[in-house]
């Protein structure tokens, strides 16, 4: 399965959710980076942090390399607020 | 609102063990901007800034230009920045020059040519048929055509066939007087006006004007140049010149006043000796002139008619370092006005 989330940094906020605490914390990523890691298990998920500006844009995209992963893409503010995610 | 993001992946299926790969691309905000010089040149591009920063969609910004006039940046809409780009970041994309009524695409296109918002920005223009020109720093206009490049060579007019080549930047069609800078133009000292304030003697010798180039900018104006010296009479062949009695011939050389006021230091072997439009020089000269590592601190007075001050005058803007113009300082060009010619009456 393949998710891409496109967005733009708003000021204005959407509905709140928490960031998982089963998130595996896998550092900072840049713009142009691209990472590949394995989910293990049940109900974990890994996360990535960076630094934007309000009206910047990103494209995040996830897509499964191996096994029978559905992998969904979460995106939150630094005060554990949901921005966006993909379906 | 700016700060630290947070992505999560997360498997929905809540299966086993899998794997992933994950692309982040992030593209900054950005202005699109048009900036208009007083004279009606004006360049377009963008800027990354956040939405906090305090652009908007008709913000506008005055500056007054180096010939004067008022300029203005105007905020014409937003835009996605280019990936991986910064805030603060300056784009440019297109320059028209309204005296040529061209558009001109600038060099640094695909890269930032400004970091610290409007007004940072700096670039040259490029084109297949003219030469690259500054603009930018917040106000220097391309000033595409406005002034010409005149190659020339001056001839010592005592039969020796001694002469000297260079150029000088003046305004394009630049005419005083009689005096006409055009190709095949001999330029005599007198009775033109142009040296008519008491300075008007070149022992008979004359400026040929062997080629034009048009289309520099004005940050060129005054400048000027000696790339050889050519020793007919003795030795037959062209001198290293230099411009400040130093040991390696830069084979250029900026004159203080330009022609009727420049010198140079012709070095041959390990000598070196100064001439000017009055007095020349050759290689048997050279041979009894101090030696390099002595002259440099103390040019010989003898091989000059008259002590010609060497000075240096402000440098182009700090960001043209990647053009001629980093090597460049600037002198003056045939001045009817100039203090130095009255100083030698």
């Amino acid at each position: 399965m393949n998710r891409k989330l496109t967005y733009f940094l708003c000021i204005v906020l959407a509905g709140n959710f928490l960031v998982s605490a089963w998130a595996a914390d896998r550092g900072a990523i840049t713009s142009g980076q691209t990472v590949s890691y394995s989910i293990d298990g049940a109900g974990i998920s890994d996360s990535y942090q960076f630094y934007g500006h309000a009206g910047d844009g990103v494209v995040i995209t996830a897509n499964a390399s191996s096994g029978y992963l559905d992998p969904v893409i979460y995106l939150y503010t630094a005060s554990g607020t949901l921005e966006a995610h993909t379906a | 609102m700016d700060g630290y993001y947070t992505v999560v992946i997360h498997d929905i299926t809540l299966s086993d063990t899998g794997d992933y790969n994950m692309s982040f691309v992030q593209m900054p905000m950005a202005y699109n901007f048009k900036y208009t010089y007083g004279n009606g040149d004006y360049y377009t591009g963008w800027v990354n800034a956040s939405q906090t920063y305090g652009y908007s969609v008709g913000y506008t910004e005055e500056i007054t230009d180096e010939n004067g006039q008022q300029g203005s940046y105007a905020i014409t809409g937003t835009t996605t920045g280019k990936s991986g780009s910064k805030v603060g970041e300056v784009f440019i994309e297109v320059y028209y020059d309204s005296e040529t009524d061209r558009t001109y695409g600038p060099v640094g296109f695909d890269d930032p040519v400004g970091t610290n918002y409007l007004a940072s920005e700096g670039d040259y223009i490029i084109q297949s048929d003219i030469p690259d020109f500054y603009f930018g720093d917040g106000y220097y206009e391309a000033d595409v055509g406005s002034y010409s490049r005149y190659d020339f060579r001056f001839y010592y007019n005592n039969g020796s066939g001694d002469y000297y080549v260079g150029y000088v930047y003046a305004p394009t069609s630049f005419q005083s007087g009689d005096l006409q800078f055009a190709v095949g133009k001999k330029l005599y000292d007198q009775p033109l006006p142009f040296w008519s304030q008491g300075y008007k003697s070149l022992n008979d010798g004359y400026y040929y004007i062997t080629g034009i180039t048009d289309g520099y900018a004005s940050i060129y104006d005054k400048q000027s140049y000696i790339t050889s010296y050519y020793d007919a009479d003795k030795a037959k062949v062209g001198l290293g010149v230099n411009s400040d009695g130093s040991a390696t011939a830069a084979n250029i050389y900026v004159a203080d006043r330009t022609a009727a006021w420049e010198t140079g230091y012709a070095i041959s072997g390990a000598n070196h000796a100064a001439f000017n439009p009055y007095s020349e020089v050759d290689v048997t000269l050279i041979a009894a002139s101090p030696a390099l590592a002595s002259a440099a601190a103390s040019p010989p007075a003898s091989s000059a008619s008259r002590p010609v001050p060497l000075r240096v005058a402000p440098s182009p803007p700090a960001n043209s370092t990647s053009s001629p113009r980093s090597q460049a300082v600037w002198a003056s060009y045939w001045s009817q006005n100039s203090s130095l010619l009255e100083e030698e009456k």
